[in-house]
């Protein structure tokens, strides 16, 4: 593991690492890595209760899909390179922080519900309830995301 | 006034019993704080998609009628949620907060931003889905989507920013 150390310590170093690190920089990403979080967990509870049949019932799931999905992306794509942004200014620190690494985790698993309830939606998505597994990856991606801020807020805990 | 205030918060029985909590229980900070953002996500579910509806850039099939209809609950529930869990860290460290200039900030806009989500739920009410409506001025909604827009952002952003004062406004201290 001594090559990923020094990759960290190269990384930490980086003029930009520094930039954010040691100016406002840190605090202005960070809120910007909530307004992300705030994008994807809206548009994902909907789509998710829409899912579950919870709500938004007199819309096709089809249509939910097209006008949220994108939004979901929008809010992961600002968090992620906001995230990338913090993480680069003490990587060694988040790498081995058991928080972080779970959040890591869950978002992995997020990334493998996100497919399976896809390829589940393939059949039937114009049915009037949708099949146990897709309702099933609905509830899971509730869970996993409120498991991902929980795991992130964590993060700052951990020093 | 404010100071009377916190100083009554300090001295107050709750106080010691939120702060042995917080300080016993290491998990309740960072729980607290995650139902905070989760109740911070349904707003931006919300409000926050409600404006960007009247401005023209989200959900364009959804009326915006019936969004008021089916999210005023939600975000009815997750006001009091927020409210209470970050009133939490309020009721522990009173001084923090009440001579916190971004506190100021956050509460004026969060104040806005209600007041203006609950005008534009009576105002379908009373009119007949006025947002929907043909004859209805398109610039005035969009402006008046992008003033919420701005305001919440304004609410989530100061939020964080309340631990970050000191960059704000003693830039020499930090």
């Amino acid at each position: 593991m001594i090559s990923l150390d020094h990759f960290w310590n190269w990384l930490a170093n980086t003029e930009l690492a520094f930039q954010i690190g040691a100016t406002f920089w840190f605090p202005l990403i960070e809120s910007i890595h909530v307004v992300g979080v705030g994008l994807v967990l809206g548009s994902i509870l909907m789509v998710d209760l829409r899912l579950l049949g919870l709500a938004a019932r007199s819309y096709t799931v089809a249509i939910m899909l097209r006008e949220t999905v994108l939004w979901s992306w929008l809010g992961f794509i600002l968090a992620l390179i906001t995230g990338l942004g913090m993480f680069i200014t003490r990587p060694d620190h988040y790498a081995a922080n058991p928080a972080f690494q779970i959040k890591l985790l869950l978002l992995l698993l997020i990334g493998a519900n996100v497919f399976a309830v896809h390829q589940g939606l393939r059949s039937g998505i114009g049915e009037e309830t949708l099949s146990f597994g897709v309702r099933l990856g609905a509830v899971l991606s509730l869970i996993l995301w409120v498991g991902v801020v929980l795991a992130g807020r964590w993060t700052g805990h951990l020093n | 006034m404010f100071v009377e205030l916190t100083d009554w918060i300090a001295a107050s029985e709750l106080r010691s019993w939120v702060i042995h909590m917080l300080s016993n229980f290491s998990f309740l900070p960072p729980v607290i704080q995650s139902i905070h953002i989760v109740s911070m996500c349904v707003i931006v579910g919300s409000v926050g998609f409600l404006s960007l509806r009247l401005v023209g850039i989200a959900v364009p099939t959804q009326s915006v009628s019936e969004m008021l209809q089916r999210l005023s609950p939600w975000f009815l529930c997750a006001l009091p949620v927020s409210g209470l869990s970050g009133m939490v860290f309020v009721v522990a460290r009173p001084a923090r907060y009440f001579f916190n200039p971004v506190v100021g900030v956050k509460t004026v806009l969060f104040v806005i931003g209600v007041v203006l989500a609950v005008f534009i739920y009576l105002w379908d009410r009373s009119r007949n889905g006025f947002w929907d409506q043909k004859g209805t001025n398109v610039v005035v909604i969009r402006l008046i989507g992008y003033f919420s827009i701005v305001v919440w952002l304004g609410v989530i952003l100061s939020g964080r920013w309340i631990a970050y004062v000191d960059y704000l406004f003693w830039p020499g201290a930090a």
